[in-house]
């Protein structure tokens, strides 16, 4: 069992409720209500931002993210009809927006980015590094995967989403999500093994 | 009781295990693989690692909580020009907001203009666009099965481009634009598990941004 089981076994009923309160500030939007748009702009300003900011990689474009995706809850806040989670439709909002502003660059196809490993950067190559600068390098490997994978990754570990949430965010079947994350993990795997095992890279 | 799960099984959701997003039966189905697997154990291990960089946001960008003002001035700029009289004048809002959402670069002023300029345009052309059309042109019901793609077209492109783009993809919109602007386009001539013919098509439109701002499959 994982040292996290605790805050596992609560955390389903934890986010439920917030899901509720959600929900409930979205059919206030609806009505007009600016402080309950606020107070889900509190809580989704910020991760759709970290979201942003890692897909676009440029923080003024990251917020234009944010800002596009808010003014379209408060325009669309009518037509949702809680048949998804309120974390997921908006988070789908915020995957269109942010790949549309990275449409201009040229976006890598799952094909070619599968091909070879992501390089470690090298520098200090032999040393025992601290944690802090293995994390740094490995968050250096996650900025050259694709797009696609990108998403899959962000979404799991820093928004907390099930592969099945984020299969209706992607619009894509639950088995290509797996697929996108098999592939990120492969890409990263030299790095991961290196930090894991508590070596030098 | 929990269903047995062989270890490649587990391994597709190690991550989701990671991250705490399984629900308890996957959860537990894991958890016994777990207890025989050094290997599986190890990969949690890498992907523990991979949680811990994603957390970390150390020498990223931070979150400005004033960015709010600016979307509530947008908000109450959208309200005023819907609670206008004129008609032109929300159409002109809806155009904006809504059919140049997606055009950077533009400066604010300009994308107004124009979008003023397309309004009255519409206006004025509003009795002939009511006409019916060709039939590769005009909307229709959903085909079960068959291949669907979602398409945002580029606001710069006329009525005669869009119609070639239809032909040339043998298609015919069936439904849209979406509150994001998205038509939904099915393919005549294209089956479910063509996947390398979807594909391809997916690529020539995506290699079309004067005409195809955003495509993906959306059957």
């Amino acid at each position: 069992m994982d040292d996290s089981d605790a805050r596992q076994a609560s955390a389903p009923q934890a986010a439920g409720q917030a899901s509720a309160q959600e929900a409930e500030w979205i059919r206030q939007i609806a009505d007009g209500d600016r402080r309950a748009f606020e107070k889900l702009y509190e809580v989704y300003g910020p991760r759709i931002f970290r979201f942003a900011i890692r897909m676009v990689k440029e923080e003024t474009k990251a917020e234009e993210v944010v800002n596009d995706v808010m003014f379209e809850v408060w325009k669309s806040a009518g037509r949702f009809e809680a048949r998804s989670k309120p974390s997921t439709w908006i988070l789908g909002i915020a995957r269109f927006r942010a790949l549309n502003a990275i449409r201009g660059k040229k976006i890598e196809t799952e094909e070619l980015d599968d091909l070879t490993p992501v390089a470690a950067p090298l520098e200090d190559a032999g040393d025992l590094m601290d944690r802090a600068s293995q994390i740094a390098q490995v968050k250096a490997a996650l900025d050259e995967l694709s797009p696609e994978h990108r998403e899959v990754v962000e979404l799991t570990f820093f928004q907390g989403c099930s592969y099945k949430e984020i299969a209706k965010i992607a619009g894509c079947p639950e088995g290509t999500v797996k697929t996108r994350m098999f592939h990120a993990k492969k890409r990263l795997q030299p790095i991961l093994s290196a930090v894991a095992a508590g070596g030098s890279l | 009781m929990t269903t047995p799960m062989n270890e490649n099984d587990a391994r597709d959701l190690l991550a989701w295990y990671a991250a705490g997003a399984l629900e308890p039966e996957e959860r537990a189905a894991v958890d016994a693989v777990l207890a025989e697997s050094a290997s599986l154990r190890e990969e949690l291990a890498q992907l523990r690692v991979m949680e811990e960089a994603v957390a970390d946001t150390a020498g990223e960008p931070q979150w400005n909580p004033a960015l709010i003002t600016q979307t509530l001035q947008r908000v109450e700029a959208y309200e005023a020009e819907k609670a206008a009289p004129s008609g032109a004048g929300r159409l002109a809002a809806w155009l904006r907001e809504n059919l140049f959402a997606g055009w950077d670069g533009v400066p604010t002023l300009a994308k107004a203009a124009v979008a003023a300029q397309f309004a009255l345009l519409l206006a004025v052309g509003g009795a002939w666009l009511a006409q019916p059309g060709p039939a590769d042109y005009g909307t229709a019901g959903l085909t079960p099965n068959a291949v669907r793609l979602k398409l945002q077209f580029q606001p710069t492109i006329d009525e005669a481009t869009l119609r070639k783009t239809l032909r040339e993809l043998d298609a015919k919109i069936v439904d849209g634009p979406s509150a994001l602007g998205l038509y939904t386009v099915q393919l005549n001539d294209v089956e479910r598990g063509q996947d390398e013919e979807i594909a391809r098509i997916l690529a020539e439109l995506l290699a079309r941004p004067d005409v195809v701002g955003f495509a993906e499959r959306g059957d």
